[in-house]
């Protein structure tokens, strides 16, 4: 059985070629493919977000110790002074507006010299 | 990296055909995308320019194409058909572009290469201006088919319509041209 005759108007239509991309779109594609990145490589959400975490939490610290020592400059001859890990404590939880014994314990065991004296991201999404 | 994936334009078969180069691509060979766009690009703006309400959210469309061979470099050494990944990826962007507000007033090229005299002597013109009154399904069948060179399963598996359905719309679509062809001067 032979093969229909193509169409007059397809045999027409199918000499031509398709317009090709101006010459300068090539530079402009591989070069943009070149400084894009397989998006495997880059870094997890779960990274990222830790490491923001950390950020916070050392910007934290830093505010808490500068208001720490000037307070501590302050008191002098009063009643005994909170512990500084009392203190970091109140003032963290001051800040983020928390009002509750019980995270306070935990934050001032967590503050305590005798701890390692900061909060890690990790110990403070336990708090809260 | 860039000096590597540019590379020398103008791939020829010798390269490899494009499921060659789209492995050789996923297999760490930057230069095969070169050579890949160098073998696909015109067919790829050709259906972009059918799709596209601009030329420019053509182009936009082509190089998201392509990045998305970048981004996606690790999963495609699992993809059976390059020709045809590369056309959905394309039509995929276009249409996501046609979605988006534009204010741009240029209109997308002609689909077809007007540049060539012997082409013009032919009639490119009026094929251009023929082509352009097709309805949307019809244009993109006949582009598909007659310039991208996909076969009408690959159509229907772009388009996701029935293989039939594929058939048919480029019948009438040539149908179609053949009464607006007897009716232009």
């Amino acid at each position: 059985m032979n093969a229909p005759e193509p169409d007059p108007v397809e045999t027409w239509l199918a000499g031509f070629r398709p317009a090709p991309p101006r010459p300068e779109l090539r530079a402009i594609v591989l070069e943009a493919c070149a400084a894009e990145r397989p998006r495997g490589r880059r870094l997890p959400w779960d990274v990222l977000a830790a490491l923001a975490a950390l950020g916070l939490a050392l910007a934290v610290a830093l505010a808490i110790g500068s208001t720490a020592r000037e307070r501590l400059d302050e008191a002098s001859g009063g009643p005994p002074p909170p512990t500084r890990a009392e203190r970091d404590a109140d003032e963290l939880l001051h800040q983020i507006r928390i009002d509750d014994a019980n995270v306070r314990m935990r934050l001032v065991t967590a503050l305590a010299p005798s701890s390692n004296g900061h909060v890690t991201p990790r110990e403070w999404a336990t708090f809260h | 990296m860039i000096a590597r994936i540019m590379g020398p334009s103008g791939a020829t078969e010798r390269d490899g055909s494009p499921a060659e180069l789209l492995a050789r691509f996923a297999a760490g060979d930057d230069a095969a995308l070169a050579a890949l766009y160098d073998r696909l690009a015109a067919r790829l703006m050709g259906y972009a320019r059918t799709l596209a309400r601009t030329d420019s959210d053509a182009e936009e469309a082509l190089q998201e194409a392509f990045l998305g061979l970048v981004r996606s470099r690790r999963r495609l050494s699992s993809v059976t058909n390059a020709i045809g990944y590369l056309f959905a990826a394309v039509r995929h962007a276009a249409l996501a572009l046609k979605r988006r507000p534009s204010e741009e007033a240029l209109p997308a090229a002609p689909i077809l290469d007007a540049s060539d005299p012997v082409a013009r002597a032919q009639g490119v013109d009026e094929a251009n201006v023929l082509l352009a009154r097709l309805p949307d399904e019809q244009r993109e069948v006949v582009v598909l088919k007659l310039y991208a060179e996909l076969t009408f399963q690959e159509i229907a598996e772009l388009l996701e319509i029935p293989l039939n359905t594929a058939a048919s719309r480029y019948r009438y679509a040539i149908a179609r041209l053949r009464d607006l062809k007897g009716g232009v001067p």
